[in-house]
Formats: structure tokens, sequence, C-alpha cells
């Protein structure tokens, strides 16, 4: 057994009292409803109120029951439509665009309302993935901030009134005519555009994106005379180095890289081969996570790293005479190795914002010949085109009073705008300000005079081209819920085209430009079957051909000199921002589904936060309020100043980082996302300065200073903590792979040893054999090697099973409802590594194991909680009675409880005391977007990952009435059908052929918790990294883990080996241990226990080993 | 019912010839009941909505319609019977004229054998001759288990327990009289007279009674209280007078050409208009209520019965139905499961429903009743391939073991087969 050490959060790496007491408890604290009762009942309730709540509740109960039972009405359609039969699901093919995200999708529609989305696997993009965002987006449909009618001046107005006004002020409009818009990836809206410039000469388009890849623009005009961002090919990429890149998180096109980045990943006994990845880093992104080396730098060395390996791999270029550390200086030489030796296989990234920065990698791709191989200029992203310069602009003519008329799509600079202040000043100035967003937002508050609402994506016709000759289509899966009007309808019919219906100008669109000629109608029908359609420019369907290359023609010593000026000059305290995967860059703000997700890495949602090292709050003294540094309660909340602006955040602390490095998510701070949730954490937008070319988002010499403390934060890291580290991770690398394909899976050793079965098969349970063995048994498998933690599974969760969101107040409290989440382990080597800067991370996706000797059906004392012949744990909801008891058995800590009455399913307690916030999801028209299917709980019940038994039971119903055999894949789960990468599996274990039980019987395959024997449905396949050893982990010369369990094999003769094997094993953990009495704790709870029921039956000696392994705990 | 039995046994000496002289034209005979399935369930498709066999519907009674048209006229007839009434073909103009211009449906799709099937099913419907009204009521009465009514037999009873008790206060009050009076011949001490009054004085008694009082108290509690919000035969006026009798029972429209969502999903599917309209298109006069209850859909879909065309610019208003069966938002229930995969009949639930003028509920829908199905219903084993996965079941009956398999058996009764 390895001697490394994984953990949560800092409280369990030290396991402090604090930790230990509150990990043995399921819940942490006070039930709510006393706290509420006590603050809000009188202290002196006697006699008189009991008996009024007597006479109360009886009268009340006699008046219920005596109500007739209500007359219930239903209407079918008049005419009924073809498709649709009430109660079976229709999927539409679509496409989820906004902004620079894009993701081809399938809607699920029921009874004509969207209500789940799906990945589309025809798309040759994102290859049926999806995203948090994509997963999210159905509810912001029904997201009750939308405007619901046009407005001029805040006041409601009609489309003939606004249209005449618009009309004529266009007319004669003194100045330009500024179309400010996000990226616009659809054909046909720029088609509308041009009309509309044909119409008004003096028409410009200014993109502006907050988080916009100007750098990349402005280097690869200069490096190869195109203004764009080119495509990348991950799937051919053999060597991967990314410098501050959240290539798999948020940069470009994540879903894609994802799906393409794992693929490579994938790894078999068969093929034991996969890309290697360096990440260098200011902050700890999914990406870096991933990463086979990951290092930490500081956001004032992104270049120099880059001129580092340029140099290195054999380019010109200078010193950037920054100071790394030796262990980052190595890596830097171990990348340039791995990338000269692949060639035109290889692929550098970055995501700086600094032309100069995206010089060099370019550079270095080119050197590298990758240019034509892994990185395309024929197929670029369409979808990233904001410009900076164009912005600064724009804002500087607009403030001239240059600007005539300004109409806005999908942006928000009053918020975004670094210098919003600015914009607002020059929005005054603007004679004619048009806003098409969906709501009242900043920009639209600070006097944008007519709000012309687009519609929601799901209730629109459009189109999508995101990389150049991919295209996909939209179409409405819903009536316009309001009265609202496409952006591109409402420009043609202001340039005078009349009442034109988008639908038809976009098959115009694509007769005049794409697929024309006299099949048409066919291709355009299969173009919208399948959502998508790959050609080029009318030319018919195109071939995989030859990628274009590019030859770079930049020069890079400017660029070289201004890099190495600014990692010497940099130092004092830097600050990185970047967007996280839920928010984005603000224009989620209002998406509970987005905003209750914890990020990946910080564990926190409702809230943004400055993210800074141990070392960095050692030094200043400042704690984040986990429980070991806990003076106060909460976390302390700093100043940070940069370019003259100051925001306030509350700290968290994470390893991973640089000392005085600051990392902040922008995308909070919105003053009007649209729900008063909603409006949570602080704007980092303004720390942002202009730079001549861009907006940098690395921010050298800031300050900071603690100004208040206790602020709380809704962080779940530490929420739901399996009690036991031992075997819940399991790591090996490549190397050891390829010698022995079960390498570092401990656990998997132990199952695969006969001896160790035989001992172990001692059950309380009886035998499940009989009916689990035939028919059905469920089973899913997560291949930690494919978890990029992108947490698109926990969303299509939530939507898929009517997961209630809590609000930020009950997350903290530890009441979210989660019923997946992503546990995310550090691993680091004290020794080499004293300030965790470079420490290694893990996800791993958990929900309930539907463990067949399940723990928590056996304690519940009504029975709601039982086992299913087809080995599904099921749960009762009416018959629960809210003991609690399971979720205080369960080992894995997935079982949910309802604290409040969180879907609003009993509206008798709206507004009373017992009325906290769980308003976020309750009015009517979020509640369309529930899942008919599923039941809705209600306050005091537990709940817990069902397998998705709906989907189970539909799949199973087809098979029966097609009176075939039940296909394996027929049915997914919706964390498997939302995953990106494939890394979860779900069938029959029946199955002989299943896949899941292909990925169970892969020798990298493990269950966890093992010691205890609940016999998990769930396995984890092990988590593959390519590089020579593992960080953190201490190698025990004398005791390698391989020959551990080399000892089991003549376990037959006695117990020695197995003594052997433990005692090495205790040894381990008495030395992470070794504070207090936890010792004594775990020994007595961890093994005395529950093996003590295996000896019970006549395991003496069994016992005895183990009894000996909690006493030697016990003396450490 | 003589009627019935004789009826049933003609029928089937009748089927039998049929077979008989079938088989005489070189068909054989199990092929040919293939056949006349396949024919039955494409009649009821494409068919039944305007024709019977033995009686006028839209179209005409199609009884020996295969011996007055040659087969090769009645294909082009049935594939597109308005390019021969266009052709200028006597026969076609005839019926054309007869059924008031109206124009039967074209079938495409069908082919010969389709057709042959379906002319196979008429053929021996022909030879069945017509049905007698009261064929299928056959359990009608007798399914009256679950009555709770108060009825004479109880009354009875009741009487006869009062009589009973009061005989034995008589008898043990003259017992007592008896007792002493012998006792006083003989000078022995008298014993306390038997007393009714004291008798119910007895706190033993009271306690008794009062403890059973209590039990049949909570017992009748509980016993409703699980009844609460059911309605077993709830029967409410509808919008529409609507006859399940007229249509299901006389006219014999199939329930599945209404309720066409019953073998695809959860829900049965109410109707909608235009359904109503493939028939009543024609059928502009019921036998009850002549047109004021047809009229009420023309309303709602707007439909000019006159002109016999639809209204342009109508603004059509749905049907506000009243819904009887109503289960609880925690239960899911589909109907494909129960009719396609289980084969379940609509009667077994709704009970006879081709008898019911106004509909009503006929089962409890409570949990009780659906885990009585549950354990008593045979899976439909054999002929559904995706019951192939239960090996032991299959061995087990292979072996003689096991002679059925029971919905419980393949966890028909756990919880999240209903609850999720």
């Amino acid at each position: 057994m390895s001697n490394k050490k994984y953990w949560k959060g800092f409280d369990e790496l030290e396991n402090s009292p604090e930790f230990v007491k509150n990990s043995r408890n399921e819940f942490s604290e006070t039930p709510p409803v006393l706290e509420e009762l006590k603050s809000t009942a009188s202290t002196h309730s006697g006699r008189r109120d009991f008996l009024k709540i007597l006479g109360y509740s009886v009268t009340a109960a006699t008046v219920a029951a005596s109500c007739e039972i209500p007359v219930r009405r239903v209407m079918p359609y008049v005419v009924k439509p073809e498709e649709i039969t009430p109660g079976l699901a229709n999927y539409y093919a679509s496409t989820f665009v906004n902004g620079s995200d894009y993701c081809s999708v399938l809607v699920k529609t029921r009874e004509g309302r969207p209500i789940k989305i799906e990945g589309n696997e025809l798309s040759t993009i994102t290859k049926g993935g999806t995203s948090a965002r994509a997963q999210a987006s159905v509810i912001s449909l029904y997201d009750n901030a939308r405007l619901k009618k046009p407005a001029i001046n805040g006041a409601d107005s009609d489309w003939p009134t606004i249209d005449k006004e618009i009309k004529s002020k266009l007319a004669s409009v003194n100045g330009d005519i500024v179309i400010l818009s996000n990226s616009i990836v659809s054909p046909s809206t720029k088609a509308a555009i041009n009309k509309f410039k044909n119409r008004f000469g003096k028409t410009k388009v200014v993109f502006y994106e907050p988080v916009s890849k100007s750098g990349m623009l402005y280097a690869n005009e200069a490096s190869f005379g195109k203004k764009v961002v080119p495509g990348y090919n991950f799937e051919k990429a053999e060597v991967i180095v990314s410098v501050d890149c959240d290539f798999l998180g948020t940069w470009v096109s994540p879903t894609e890289f994802s799906a393409d980045y794992i693929k490579n990943r994938k790894i078999s006994p068969d093929n034991p081969t996969m890309s290697q990845h360096f990440q260098f880093e200011s902050r700890v992104t999914t990406t870096g996570a991933s990463a086979d080396y990951r290092r930490s730098i500081k956001p004032s060395q992104v270049g120099a790293v880059l001129v580092e390996l340029l140099r290195e791999v054999g380019g010109s270029a200078g010193s950037s005479g920054a100071q790394f550390s030796e262990i980052v200086t190595n890596t830097i030489k171990k990348a340039a190795l791995a990338l000269k030796g692949a060639r035109g296989k290889s692929l550098i990234v970055s995501g700086s914002n600094d032309p100069d920065v995206q010089m060099i990698v370019n550079a270095i791709n080119s050197q590298l010949n990758n240019y034509g191989t892994t990185i395309d200029f024929d197929s670029a992203y369409t979808a990233h085109q904001g410009d900076d310069k164009a912005m600064v602009q724009l804002v500087a003519d607009m403030k001239a009073g240059r600007v005539g008329a300004l109409l806005l799509n999908n942006v928000n600079p009053s918020y975004s705008y670094p210098d919003a202040a600015a914009f607002n000043d020059g929005l005054a100035k603007v004679g004619l300000s048009i806003s098409f967003n969906d709501r009242v937002d900043e920009t639209a508050a600070a006097g944008v005079k007519y709000l012309t609402p687009d519609h929601h994506y799901l209730e629109s016709w459009s189109d999508a081209e995101f990389r150049t000759g991919h295209y996909s289509l939209i179409q409405p899966t819903i009536s316009p819920l309001f009265d609202t009007r496409s952006m591109g309808e409402s420009l043609l019919s202001w340039s005078g085209a009349g009442d034109v219906d988008f639908y038809d100008f976009i098959r115009k669109t694509w007769k005049s430009n794409l697929i024309g000629g006299a099949s048409f109608n066919d291709a355009w029908n299969k173009a919208l079957h399948d959502g998508v359609y790959v050609g080029r420019g009318g030319s018919g369907e195109i071939e995989e051909s030859g990628m274009a290359g590019a030859t770079f023609t930049g020069s890079t010593s400017s660029a070289v000199s201004k890099i190495a000026s600014k990692a010497q000059g940099g130092g004092g305290i830097e600050v990185t921002l970047y967007e996280n995967i839920t928010i984005g860059d603000g224009r989620y703000a209002n998406n509970p589904f987005l905003q209750e997700t914890p990020d990946p890495i910080a564990k926190v949602c409702w809230d943004n936060y400055a993210i800074v090292s141990p070392k960095t709050a050692d030094k200043n003294g400042w704690t984040d309020g986990s429980l070991m540094r806990t003076p106060t309660k909460g976390s302390d909340i700093i100043s940070v100043t940069s370019n003259g602006k100051t925001i306030e955040l509350p700290i968290t602390i994470q390893p991973g980082m640089q000392e005085d490095v600051i990392a902040i998510a922008v995308g909070y701070g919105r003053k009007k996302p649209g729900s008063e949730h909603c409006t949570v954490g602080a704007n980092a937008y303004p720390l942002l300065a202009y730079n001549g070319n861009s907006f940098d988002f690395d921010i050298s010499n800031a300050s900071m200073s603690k100004t208040s403390n206790g602020y709380e934060l809704a962080q779940t890291q530490t929420h739901h903590t399996i009690d036991d580290k031992r075997e819940i991770i399991n790591e090996t690398t490549l190397a050891e792979y390829k010698v022995k394909n079960d390498s570092g899976n401990y656990s998997g050793q132990r199952m695969a040893d006969p001896v160790w079965k035989d001992h172990h098969h001692f059950t309380l349970y009886g035998n499940h054999d009989y009916k689990l063995k035939q028919g059905h048994h469920w089973g899913l498998a997560v291949d930690l090697n494919s978890c990029t933690g992108c947490s698109a599974c926990v969303v299509a969760c939530n939507i898929e099973n009517n997961v209630p969101i809590v609000g930020k107040e009950n997350v903290h409290r530890a009441h979210e409802m989660h019923w997946m989440r992503i546990d995310r382990y550090y691993s680091a080597n004290p020794e080499k590594d004293p300030d965790f800067e470079h420490p290694e991370i893990a996800f791993q996706p958990m929900m309930c194991q539907h463990c067949d000797n399940a723990p928590c059906e056996n304690v519940c004392p009504v029975n709601a909680s039982n086992h299913s012949s087809e080995g599904l744990n099921q749960m009762a909801y009416n018959r629960c009675i809210g003991t609690r008891y399971c979720a205080n058995n369960c080992p894995f800590k997935v079982r949910r409880f309802n604290w409040f009455d969180f879907t609003g399913t009993d509206s008798f307690y709206a507004k009373t005391m017992l009325d906290n916030d769980q308003t976020v999801m309750v009015d009517n028209l979020s509640r369309m977007v529930l899942n008919p299917d599923v039941t809705i709980r209600s306050r005091g019940v537990m709940e817990k990952c069902s397998f998705c038994v709906q989907k189970i039971q539909d799949g199973k119903l087809e098979a029966k009435k097609g009176k075939r055999k039940l296909r394996d894949g027929e049915i997914k789960t919706a964390c498997q059908s939302s995953c990106p990468t494939h890394a979860i599996t779900f069938g029959d274990m029946n199955d002989k052929d299943s896949e899941v039980n292909e990925w169970r019987e892969n020798r990298r395959n493990y269950e966890l918790l093992l010691d205890i024997h609940v016999l998990s449905s769930v396995s984890y396949l092990t988590k593959v990294r390519n590089k020579e050893e593992i960080e953190g982990k201490v190698y025990n010369l004398e005791h390698t883990p391989m020959e551990d369990h080399g000892g089991h094999g003549d376990h037959g003769d006695g117990h020695g080996g197995d003594h052997g094997g433990h005692g090495a094993h205790g040894d381990g953990h008495g030395g992470d241990h070794g504070k207090g009495g936890h010792g004594k704790d775990h020994g007595a709870k961890g093994h005395g226990k529950d093996h003590g029921k295996d000896h019970g039956k006549g395991h003496g000696d069994h016992g005895h080993d183990h009894g000996d392994h909690g006493h030697d705990d016990h003396k450490h | 019912m003589l009627r019935y039995i004789n009826n049933a046994i003609q029928n089937k000496i009748l089927i039998y010839f049929a077979f008989v002289i079938t088989g005489l034209f070189g068909f054989n005979s199990s092929v040919l009941a293939q056949d006349v399935a396949a024919g039955e369930s494409a009649y009821k498709i494409n068919c039944a909505s305007c024709h019977k066999v033995h009686t006028k519907l839209v179209g005409p009674a199609l009884a020996g319609v295969y011996d007055k048209y040659e087969r090769e006229w009645l294909y082009k007839w049935i594939k597109n019977s308005s390019a021969m009434i266009k052709s200028g073909d006597e026969r076609a103009n005839a019926i054309y004229n007869e059924y008031n211009q109206s124009v039967m449906t074209a079938f495409p799709t069908l082919s010969e054998g389709d057709m042959d099937n379906i002319l196979a099913y008429v053929q021996q419907e022909t030879l069945a001759g017509p049905p007698v009204a009261a064929v299928t009521g056959g359990t009608g009465e007798g399914g009256a288990a679950v009555s709770n009514s108060f009825g004479p037999t109880q009354i009875y009873i009741l009487i006869i327990t009062l009589a009973l008790i009061l005989i034995t206060f008589v008898l043990a009050k003259v017992l007592s009289t008896l007792g002493n009076l012998v006792r006083v011949r003989e000078g022995l001490p008298e014993y306390e007279p038997f007393s009714m009054g004291k008798f119910f004085r007895n706190r033993g008694l009271k306690l008794g009674l009062g403890l059973a009082a209590f039990g049949l108290l909570a017992y009748t509690t509980y016993d409703n209280a699980g009844s609460l919000g059911r309605q077993e035969g709830y029967a409410p006026a509808q919008p529409i007078k609507f006859s399940h009798k007229l249509h299901a029972g006389i006219n014999g429209v199939d329930c599945q050409y209404c309720h066409s969502g019953a073998a695809k999903g959860k829900s049965a599917v109410i109707p909608s208009p235009n359904v109503c309209m493939n028939c009543h298109k024609q059928i502009q006069e019921g036998p009850e209520y002549g047109t004021k209850e047809i009229q009420k859909i023309y309303d709602a879909i707007g439909f000019d019965p006159k002109t016999k065309k639809y209204i342009e610019g109508y603004e059509q208003k749905p049907i506000d139905w009243v819904r009887i069966h109503n289960l609880p938002d925690h239960v899911y229930f589909n109907h494909a499961q129960h009719v396609v995969a289980g084969g379940v009949e609509c009667q077994t639930c709704h009970g006879e429903i081709q008898e019911m003028e106004v509909v009503g509920q006929h089962s409890s829908l409570g949990m009780g009743w659906c885990i009585d199905c549950h354990r008593e219903t045979d899976v439909k084993f054999a002929s559904n391939e995706y019951y192939s996965i239960y090996e032991k079941y299959h061995e087990e009956m292979k072996a003689g073991e096991r002679s059925n398999v029971k919905v419980e058996d393949i966890g028909g009764l756990e919880c999240q087969k209903c609850h999720y």
C-alpha cells in the first residue's frame, strides 16, 4: 500500500479534532427548523398557544377531510398534431448557441415543453457531448426575469409602435450606426445584418466579448495574416503543453476539446498509450487536474515559460530572465524534450489575452510543424470575434458623440466593460439605443431607450457555423412564451424588407449559399433532422481534406523582450482573472442550476471569491473559515486594488498556487441579473486595464489587505466526506501500467484475490443471487481517466431528476440536494512540495453506489429504502418518514434530505417562517422545466440517485413493446448521456457483452470501500497518468505496493501474508493519522466494528489480525 | 342464455365450415388462420371506423363483399376509389351515388396481401352471422365481489343476532329463577338473581365493550382513510353525452381507434375532435340525442354539417371533459406496459365499458388492487423475447418445476416499478 494521502480540504489533511468530529456526523448542525423556531417563536408560548394550535389543527383537519374531491378536467387537442402523443417525449435537433458557447443538442420535449437537453451524436464538433451551460440552458427559457414585451423607455410597448419609431429614427440618424454584439455565428443573422447595412450605409459591427480572444486574433494576424482563432485538433496531439489555458473547462470550444483530448487518454491493455499533457498555470483549473504534469507559476511568468520552451525546442529566443523554481525548470525541459519528439503531433496552447504571449505560442507551434496537422486554419472558430481594440475605440467614439445609433445584442458592457462608467457616459450621448437582450440588465437600465427582446434559442429559428464549414440549425421547440421577436427578424423589418419570417429567410440563405439545387428540400430536411450539416459554401458535402497550414511570418524578438520585462518587472501582488465553467462571463448569472453547481476545484457555489495559496494566507494571517483555522467563523474578506479600482471578496485557501497570487472569477457581482437570489459576489472586471492591445487578465502589482472577517461561503468541499481515504482514488502511472495492468489498483487486486473473496463472503444480508443473477442487474462504471470535472453530469442529473435548487444559505448549511457530486481530491508529497504548490488533483464522480449489501436499507424503520430484484437501491418517497437513519448509515454520503419544501410543492408554507430562500425555483414558470416522469419530493423525505430509474423503465418498456431483448446502451443515465468524454457507462451486469461488464472486467476496475463489503454496483477505473511517478507518492522501497499484494498469493496457508500486508498498511495509516486520539476512533470504527461482524461468524484468526491493526493505529 | 349458447355453437360450426370451404380452394388452414388474425387487426385499424360487416355505418355493410365484386376490382377500389369513380366505372359510381357522393378514404399503402387478409376476415365474420347484442355481457353481474352496500342479508343477520341476544338474556333470567327455586326447595341459600341492569353495570364488560368499540372505530377509520381520495363508481356528467355503449358496444368500434395512446405510452389519450370527425363528418345524427350532442363536436372544431365543410378561420374550442381516472402524482402508470406488454384487456381495469352509457370508474385504483393483480397475473413469458433474460425461470419451467411466472416474480411488487 502506498503512503499516498488524499485530501479534500486542509482540515482533512491536518485531521483536526473538529474535522474528525464533524466528519462523523452526517448532519453537522442543529436541525434548522429548531433554529428557526427558536428565533421566531415566542419564548413564552405556553398552554394557551398549545390549545390554539390544537384547535386550529383539529379544525383544519376536519375541513380538509370534509372537502370533496376536486373535479379534475382533461382537455384534448382539438386537432391533435400527429407527432405528439401525451406522455411520450419528442426530441428535436437544435443548437445551443450563446456568444462563444456552442453545443449541438437534441431537445427533449414533453407535451410541447422543452425539459431536457441531450447531446447530438451526429455533431462533428461536440460529438454528443454537452456542457454544464448547455444542460442548464433549458431553465433560462423559463426565466421569469425575461422581458415579456418590447419596451420604450421602460414602459411596455408593442411591435408596430416600436418598429415605427425605430424606423423613423434610423432614417434620420446622425452619426454611425453601430451594432455592438457578441460573436455572431449565424450565417443567416449575418446576412440579415448585411441587408441592414445595405439599407443604412453608416452601419458598423463591433464584436465585444468580455472574456475575449483578442490576443490570439492579433497575434495570428501578425503571424499569418489571418485574424481568426484556428481550429485545434487535440485528437491528433500526442504531446500537449498548455500554459495557463483551461481548454477542458472554458477555452474556445471546451466540449469539443474534452472529447478529442480524452480520446487520446483512454487506455486499454491492448493499447497502453496515451498523450502526454504538461500544464503550467497560475490558478488551478480542471485542465490542470487532468494533466500529467501540473506546475503552478505566477501570472507574470506565463510568457516566460513559453519563451523558455521556444528556446528549448530550437527556436531563436533570448532568455526571459524569469526566476523559476527548480521543479518548474525541470518540467519545462521535460516538456520541450517531449515536444521535440512529437513534431507535427503536438500542440501548444495558451489562454493568455496578451498578443505577445500568443506570438510566442505561434512561433513554437510553427517550429514544431503543428500547423496543418494539429492546428487548422481552414476550419477556424468563427465564434471568437470579440475585438478589444475595436471596443475601446467604440467607447471613445461614443464619448465623442460620433455614434448616432447603438444596437446591443447579447452584450452587457455596463456590467462587463472594465471602464463601465466611460461606456455609460458614451451611451448617454447616443441618440438611438436599442437592446436585443432578453432582460433589463445593467446596460438596459443605464439608459437604453428601446428594448426589443430576442427569442430564447429554444423558441427561435436560426443557424450556426461555429467552425468554418460545420453548420447546424436551430429550430423552435416551443412557441415563444413572451412577446419577443428574433433579432434577425427585427433587423430585416427595420431595413424595409417588410414582415419577413426568419424561417423563410434562413431557408433562402441556405438555398443560395449552402445547399442549393433541385434537391434543396431533401437536403434541408435532412439537415433539420440531423441538426448539423457539413459543407462549404455551396460545394456540397466535403471530405476530410488536408488541413490548411500556415506559414509563420511574425517576429518574436519584440514579444520576447516585452515578456522578459514583464517577467522580471512582475512581482508584487499578482491577480489573475478567469471565467469559471458555470457562470462564464456573467451571462449565466441568473441561472440557478449553474449558480448552485459548485466550482469543480474550489467547490464553492453562489459566489466568487479570492483564491490564495496556503502560504499567502499563513503569511498574512488569513483564514477561510475551514475548521482547523477557526478562531472566527467564515472567511476573511480582503480588498484587492488594481487599476485604481478596489473590490472586496472573501478568500478561499487552495493548494496549487504560487505565493502572492490571487485568482478571481469574473461574471459575479451582477447588479441586475434578474432574480435577487442571483445577485451574488463582486464584479472583478473593473480591475482590468487596457494595455494598448487588449485587456490582459493577468494583473501585476496589485495590492491587497484584509478588511473584515466572518463571510460564510457556500462551500461543499467537506460536506459529504467519505470517512476513509485509503482506496477511494486509485492511481498509477503509464510506465507501471504497461508492466502490470492492475498497478495502483489496490482494491482491484484484492477483489481478484480468491482468498480475499472467500474471507469476506459472510453476510447478514442473505443470498441475493437467486434474483440478481437473472433478469437485469444494473451497474455503472466511471473511468477516472476520462473525467475532467466539467460538471455537465451534475447539472444534467439535477434537471432530469427534478433535484431542487436550495439557494446559498442552505448550501452553506450543507443542505444541497445534488444527487451526484464530483469529489475533488488533492494529493502532494509534503517533503518535495512543502507549500502545496504543485499538488495532483483527481476527480471522482460520486453518486449512490446501489450496494447489494446496502447499509442504508436495513436501518430504515419503515422499509422506505429497499432493494429491487434488478439491484437498484430503491427509495420510496411516500413511505419515508424522515428519520434520516439511512443517511447516517451511508458510507458514501450520497443521501440527501429535504429539510424544506424546496420545490414549493406545498404552498401552505410560502411566505411563512419556514419559507427560507427556496423561492429560487418555485414560480410556476420555472416549474415548467420539471420532468413529469419523476415525483416532486416534498419536505421531510430522503432522496438520492435512482440510476435514472424512469429511463430504465422506459427502455425496458420499449424492448417489451418490440418483443425483443434490451440492447446494451439503449438505456443511458442522465450523467452518462451528458458526458462529453464518455467517462460513465451504464448497463446490465448480467448481460455478458455489455460495455459496463467490459469495463468491470478491466483490471483497472475497482469498487470503493472494499473492506465493508457493500457490493457496490458502481465501480471506478484507476486513473493513469503518463509520467514516471505519482506526485506525493512515497515509495517504500522494501515494500512496493505490488509486492504487498503479491503476498496475498500464498494466503492459503495462514494469515501471515495477510498480516504483513495489513501491517504495512497500518504503518502508513498510523503515520498519517498520528494526531490525538483519532487513531483510536479509527481503529474502533473503521475496522473493529465492521470486521467484528465478519469474524463473529468463525473467522477468529482474521478478526484477530484486524484487532492488531486497530491496535497499531492506536499506538501511533 | 340458451339462445346465446346455440348461437355460439352455430358460430363455431359455421367457422369450421368456412375453414373447410376455403381449404378446398387450396389454402393451408393454419396459414389462413394467421391471415384472418392479421386481417382482423388491419380491419380494425383501417376499416372499422366506417364499415361494419353486417350493418351500414358510414359506408356499406361489408358482408359478402368478396363475392359481390371480383378481387381485382376490389383492390383498385380500396387503393383509390375516387380514381375509379372518375374513370366512369359503373359500379363504382353506383356506390358513390348511393352514399351521398362521399368518397372512401384511399389506402394506397395496403398491399394486395393485406387486402386479402382483410377480406378473409370479412368472410369469416360474414359466415359467422350478425352478433347478438348480449354476447359480450358474459361476466357482468358476477363481478360484484367488492360490494359494500348494506343489503337485505345484512339486515336479516342483524335481526337474528338481536333476537339471539334477547333469547340469551331471557334464558339467563329463566335459568337463574329456576335455579334459585330449586335451591330454595333444597334449603340452600339463594344466588343473586340475574338482572340485566346488573349485567350491564359489570366493569369488566364495560371495559371489554369499550375496547371493542374503540378497536372497531380505529379499524373503520383506518379502513376508510385508505379510500379517502378514491372514487370508485365516480361517473360524472360529461360535456358531451358520449355513449361508450353505442360506440364500443353496439357499433363495435375498437377501443384503441380512439384511445390510440394506450398502445404507445403512459396515457391512453382522450381522442381529439378531429378523430371524432373521421366518422361524424358523415354521421350527423345519433339514435338517442339526434344532432344535439354531435353538434358539440362541430362547435369545437368548426364544421358546418350542412355544407360538410370546415369553417375557415374558425376559433376552435377544446372540449372540457371531466377526468374520471385520477392517480396520485407519485404513481407512475403506463398504459402501453399493460396493454401491449401485459396483454391486459381494457375491461380488466375499466369494467364492461362497452355496456356503459355513462362511464364510471370501475376499479378502486388503490395500491392493494394493483398489487393483487400483480400477484395473480401471469407474465407473457413465452411470447416475448424480452423475458428471455430470466434464464432461471425458463430453466425451471423447462424442468417442470414451475408452471408460470407471475408479475410479482419479476419484481412487479417492488416500489420503484411504480414510484419514482
